[in-house]
């Protein structure tokens, strides 16, 4: 029979030899520290090119109309966008996470980061449906006016390929996403409820 | 205090801490590389108004916390007989048994709830109630309560295990 004390004495015999020396601790650092440089460096890279494509579409074919070029801008800022929203939001939200506050206030913190993810993934995706189907119409104008048979037919497709995402696709996604953080949300409550 | 010295006093304390809360020694290493990894990277903003040692387990809790966030895993580590064991480094039929021991006492402790696996931990590091109350954000007077009740469980559930 082993009373707590015994078990305490056991518990800090455990020795693991094969931790890594500080030095290597550092090194992981720097590792860090460079893929975080490069990822920013890429980040920025990406924009840049993007606007250097976007002016040189306006240049090379010479659109005759603002709308069409409104409407490349419109289409291109819902791609970004979607992709931030997609990818980056939640690193973004969790590197900000203080991570010396106490074990509940910290559990905390993190519902809260959850419970702003899921209200801008929300008024994100309808935001980027909005810009994409603006940007889709405003492009096409210029094109549609040319001939007006060919011009309602390719609206009316298009408004109807829009509206499908817009009521089914968008829903869709929505509701996936809201089930994946509610989920987060639950296991990270359940934690705050076991203090 | 230098970052060399911290990692040297700490290092084993996390490891554990880490152990006693995922039972997975590659996973509890990753744990305590990432802990100091965040420990130099805020070592200027600790001003001393807590020890280092709470800071450093507060970290290091936070983090163990957060796995939740990371992987399904979390929610069904169990008892396995399977369980890899731990290539810790036997000389001797003694030390043989106390790897056993060592085991059976980690398999114990991951029966326990996530939070409780931490309380546990930091007690067993010997933790003043005060500073463990300061690092899970409890009251002292809850805290008692429940120190009390997991000590008790993690007692019987050991000896319950020994006798099998």
């Amino acid at each position: 029979m082993q009373n707590f004390d015994d078990i305490k004495n056991l518990w800090q015999k455990t020795e693991e030899k094969n931790l890594p020396d500080a030095a290597e601790i550092l090194l992981q650092v720097q590792k860090a520290r460079k893929k975080m440089l490069l990822k920013n460096v890429g980040g920025g890279l990406l924009l840049c090119g993007t606007f250097i494509f976007i002016a040189l579409l306006g240049w090379h074919y010479q659109f005759q109309q603002w709308t069409t070029r409104i409407g490349i801008i419109l289409t291109l800022i819902a791609i970004i966008m979607g992709i931030i929203f997609n990818s980056k939001l939640v690193q973004l939200l969790l590197k900000q996470s203080d991570l010396t506050l106490s074990n509940t206030d910290y559990l905390q913190q993190l519902i809260r980061f959850r419970n702003t993810q899921r209200m801008i993934q929300t008024k994100g995706i309808t935001l980027y449906f909005i810009l994409l189907t603006i940007g889709i119409i405003l492009y096409m104008y210029e094109f549609a006016q040319r001939d007006l048979t060919f011009g309602v037919c390719t609206y009316a497709i298009t408004l109807a390929w829009i509206a499908f995402n817009w009521f089914y696709t968008r829903k869709r996604t929505i509701a996936k996403q809201q089930k994946e953080i509610n989920a987060q949300i639950e296991n990270i409550e359940r934690l705050l409820k076991e203090y | 205090m230098e970052f060399e010295e911290i990692y040297r006093t700490f290092s084993p304390k996390i490891f554990r801490l880490c152990m006693g809360y995922v039972n997975d020694k590659d996973w509890a290493k990753d744990l305590t590389q990432e802990t100091f990894i965040q420990v130099w990277q805020k070592l200027d903003t600790f001003r001393n108004e807590a020890a280092i040692g709470t800071w450093i387990f507060r970290i290091a809790s936070n983090i163990c916390l957060r796995q939740i966030e990371r992987s399904s895993k979390m929610t069904n580590i169990v008892i396995s007989s399977e369980v890899e064991k731990f290539p810790f480094q036997i000389e001797d039929k003694k030390e043989e048994h106390l790897t056993e021991q060592i085991e059976v006492l980690y398999k114990c402790i991951a029966t326990l709830e996530e939070t409780e696996r931490l309380i546990i931990s930091l007690v067993l590091e010997d933790l003043p109630q005060k500073e463990i109350a300061g690092i899970t954000g409890i009251s002292e007077g809850n805290l008692r309560v429940k120190i009390h009740r997991i000590k008790q469980t993690l007692t019987e559930r050991f000896n319950d295990y020994a006798k099998l």
